[in-house]
């Protein structure tokens, strides 16, 4: 928040009479959400980064409308979710999905055990990715503790009761596929 | 079951708990601040800035202009900086050696074309009408260039001896020369070694 103040008198110009947003404040509200919702589609920090800074250009560029948005949390949101997944068409999953799976499992454990954990971590994310992509984009976004049922629902478009069905099967069916995984490299 | 859950927990908790860098507000604010000042820029500006980068391509294009007109500048006045007289007469040549039918084609020559240089004839071009409108006729062979002498005397070498060859006359006196050579050799050689058994 400190980080913004010498600007939000920067951008005092950016501000029309008749849209009232103080767009300094918006991204000191939203910017951690919008990364953390880029973040779980592309597992990579500077390129959740780059999805954020896309979505508030976005803002700017239609600053002038900002007033009709009847829900400028789920508004954004729902930015930041389709640049995020657009984004991943680009890539390779297992590319970012590597270096994410290592960053979780490195901490204070044992070179072996953390070899261990970043495989089983890979694992989980190759089986999310395929995932139908209904309960995916579902499961995702419950990940993040900010939204709830009703905003992933207004975020997919899907209603409230759509959307836990989505997340349970989605749930059930990855511990599934990880059990049959693991029961395969037992055998 | 539970091992499978448990992986599945932390990763989630490990997308949940994600932090941006620190400073990335300030960075989008930056970013927001460089897009605003690039739009409200006056329109001149923008103007200046095209303008900038169209300049050098309109000064190229200028150039390529100027450079073809003066060429073409050049031409002409070459053109009729030249005696008429060596200009009837290429025109003429290369009639001759292009058209060499035209022999019994007299004045081959366009008549439109020569009227409407006539109709804006210079006195200094007066003596070479006529030389225009002569009867074509071909132009004599050019001189061999060195290689070309090189090349021939290359591939007539021999000429002389093979032609003299094939006439009987020739080779007959040819080879009784031969003969009278042999046979004076051997002659003098008996002679001699008479003389020196002697």
């Amino acid at each position: 928040m400190a980080s913004t103040e010498g600007c939000s008198l920067a951008l005092s110009f950016m501000e029309d009479a008749r849209p009232a947003v103080d767009l300094a404040a918006m991204v000191d509200a939203y910017s951690t959400l919008l990364f953390r919702i880029a973040h779980s589609v592309l597992r990579s920090r500077t390129e959740a980064e780059d999805v954020v800074q896309d979505v508030f250009i976005r803002v700017l560029e239609h600053r002038r409308s900002l007033s009709t948005v009847r829900d400028m949390r789920v508004w954004l949101i729902r930015i930041a979710w389709n640049l995020a997944l657009d984004r991943k068409r680009r890539k390779r999953p297992e590319q970012l999905d590597e270096s994410f799976a290592r960053s979780l499992a490195s901490g204070t454990m044992p070179a072996d055990a953390a070899m261990e954990e970043t495989q089983r971590f890979q694992s989980v994310l190759r089986e999310i990715e395929r995932l139908p992509k209904a309960e995916r984009h579902v499961l995702l976004l419950s990940a993040i503790d900010e939204l709830g049922t009703a905003e992933i629902a207004g975020v997919l478009g899907r209603s409230e009761s759509a959307v836990r069905a989505l997340l349970s099967r989605a749930r059930a069916r990855l511990r599934r596929r990880l059990e049959g995984e693991n029961r395969d490299e037992r055998c | 079951m539970k091992d499978a859950d448990r992986t599945i927990e932390r990763l989630l908790a490990g997308l949940r708990d994600a932090e941006p860098s620190a400073g990335i507000e300030r960075c989008i604010l930056e970013a927001m601040e460089a897009r605003e000042a690039a739009a409200a820029a006056p329109p001149w500006r923008r103007l200046r800035s095209s303008w900038r980068l169209h300049s050098a391509a309109m000064s190229l294009a200028s150039g390529v202009l100027a450079t073809g007109a003066l060429i073409v500048a050049i031409a002409v006045h070459q053109h009729w900086s030249v005696p008429a007289d060596t200009r009837s007469h290429v025109i003429t040549a290369v009639g001759r050696t292009t058209q060499p039918e035209a022999v019994a084609q007299p004045a081959p020559i366009a008549p439109r074309r020569v009227a409407s240089r006539v109709s804006v004839r210079r006195p200094r071009d007066v003596p070479a009408v006529p030389e225009t409108q002569a009867a074509s006729f071909p132009a004599p062979p050019l001189p061999l260039t060195e290689q070309e002498r090189l090349l021939l005397r290359i591939a007539h070498r021999r000429d002389p001896e093979d032609t003299a060859i094939l006439n009987p006359a020739v080779q007959a006196a040819q080879s009784a020369k031969a003969t009278e050579q042999f046979q004076q050799f051997f002659t003098i050689d008996a002679t001699q070694m008479r003389s020196q058994i002697e």
